[in-house]
């Protein structure tokens, strides 16, 4: 019997969830709506853990959960189920921060004064592991775009470069990151 | 819980219908390399007859056995790669790609060393007026019922994946040439290998547009 509770928690998970994805493939709504809802709480962790306080945090998780809903024909249940989980959770993180959806309303200009200060920047940015592999241009791309709400043209515009540029920055840093991820495995 | 994300769960629960056989099951793999293959041989026979003696050749001459042998487990490494790619997986790319590739790479250089010492004497016997547009066709249809089964998954890279199965594909009726057209390693290459193979970048380029990230 494994002595460490960390390992001793992810096993109980995997048979958990394993075993509720297999009711749900019968058709048991009961038992996907609360792997649905562990997942969640799982997925925020995962990224809140490598990615901070992400401004798209919610997005990832919900278009996440589609995913693993879209997905679900996908899972075998005599396979593990924590590396299907996150490799979909890895792709649609990438894919939502690729995507780079612009924020609205009141939550935009909460996240503008942020941008004005850069100690709260700074603050949002310490310990965000993903962003301690990238290249110097990389990172500050990815900070103002998904750290500090700017739109491209606000970040081009901070930075004194083209928004053409910057675009370039964000892509090649997204893909240095989607490379730590992969190269990271399975989640620990 | 957030109340989005708790209504998304409901909606999604409510949502659910039950999965009648989970995708990339080894029934469908082998359903989709069988029908592959024997559309190919049907189309193949349908044109033409088979090399006379082509068989025999094979159980004489060991080395044209293992060459057949090694496109075969080629096509397997291919296609069932090309298909799981479409199934979520922790393991990197590049590890899930390599093996299949190496096999591919092994096979090519076994005729290309067939340059030097051929393993059968060339020989125009059996040659086919149009092998070389046999060879690019034939695959089509076996690389558009994988993209279909792969779309129908979780593709996410559809590039390879499309890549992969072309290469399986357009390897069918290259290798099932070996047995119906004449021998000789310069025809082989131009006429057999080439014009399959090329349906890996027809592949790859599909998958590109099919097989988009979801």
């Amino acid at each position: 019997m494994s002595s460490d509770p960390q390992a001793s928690r992810w096993s109980a998970d995997e048979q958990r969830w394993a075993g509720w994805m297999a009711l749900a493939h019968g058709g048991d709504q009961g038992a996907y709506q609360r792997l649905l809802g562990e997942l969640a709480n799982a997925i925020e962790t995962y990224i809140r853990v490598r990615f901070g306080a992400l401004d798209s945090l919610e997005d990832c998780v919900q278009e996440s959960l589609l995913a693993i809903h879209k997905a679900r024909h996908t899972y075998d249940p005599s396979r593990p189920f924590r590396p299907w989980l996150f490799t979909i959770v890895r792709h649609k993180t990438i894919d939502v921060l690729r995507q780079g959806r612009e924020l609205g309303g009141a939550r935009r200009v909460e996240m503008l004064d942020v941008g004005s200060d850069p100690q709260e920047l700074q603050r949002r940015l310490d310990g965000v592991k993903v962003l301690e592999s990238l290249a110097p241009d990389h990172r500050e791309a990815i900070a103002l775009t998904h750290y500090a709400g700017c739109t491209s043209a606000e970040a081009a515009a901070w930075l004194g470069i083209s928004e053409a540029a910057l675009k370039a920055r964000l892509r090649r840093g997204l893909l240095s990151i989607r490379r730590a991820l992969e190269a990271e495995g399975l989640p620990t | 819980m957030k109340p989005a994300r708790e209504q998304l769960i409901a909606r999604l629960s409510a949502d659910l219908q039950p999965v009648v056989k989970p995708a990339g099951s080894a029934a469908v793999l082998t359903l989709w390399l069988f029908g592959a293959g024997l559309f190919s041989l049907v189309a193949l026979l349908l044109v033409g007859p088979f090399r006379v003696g082509s068989l025999q050749q094979m159980l004489d001459t060991p080395r044209f056995a293992l060459e057949n042998l090694l496109g075969l487990a080629t096509i397997v490494a291919l296609g069932v790669t090309g298909l799981r790619l479409a199934i979520p997986s922790i393991t990197p790319l590049c590890a899930r790609v390599t093996w299949p590739l190496v096999l591919l790479a092994a096979w090519l250089a076994l005729y290309a060393y067939g340059f030097h010492a051929p393993s059968l004497p060339p020989s125009m016997d059996g040659k086919r007026a149009l092998c070389f547009l046999e060879a690019a066709i034939d695959g089509l249809p076996a690389l558009l019922w994988g993209l279909w089964l792969a779309r129908r998954w979780w593709p996410l890279h559809g590039a390879w994946t499309g890549c992969l199965l072309g290469l399986a594909a357009g390897a069918m009726p290259a290798l099932l040439m070996q047995l119906a057209c004449m021998y000789s390693p310069s025809h082989i290459f131009l006429f057999h290998l080439l014009p399959g193979l090329a349906l890996g970048g027809v592949g790859a380029l599909a998958g590109m547009w099919l097989l988009r990230e979801r």
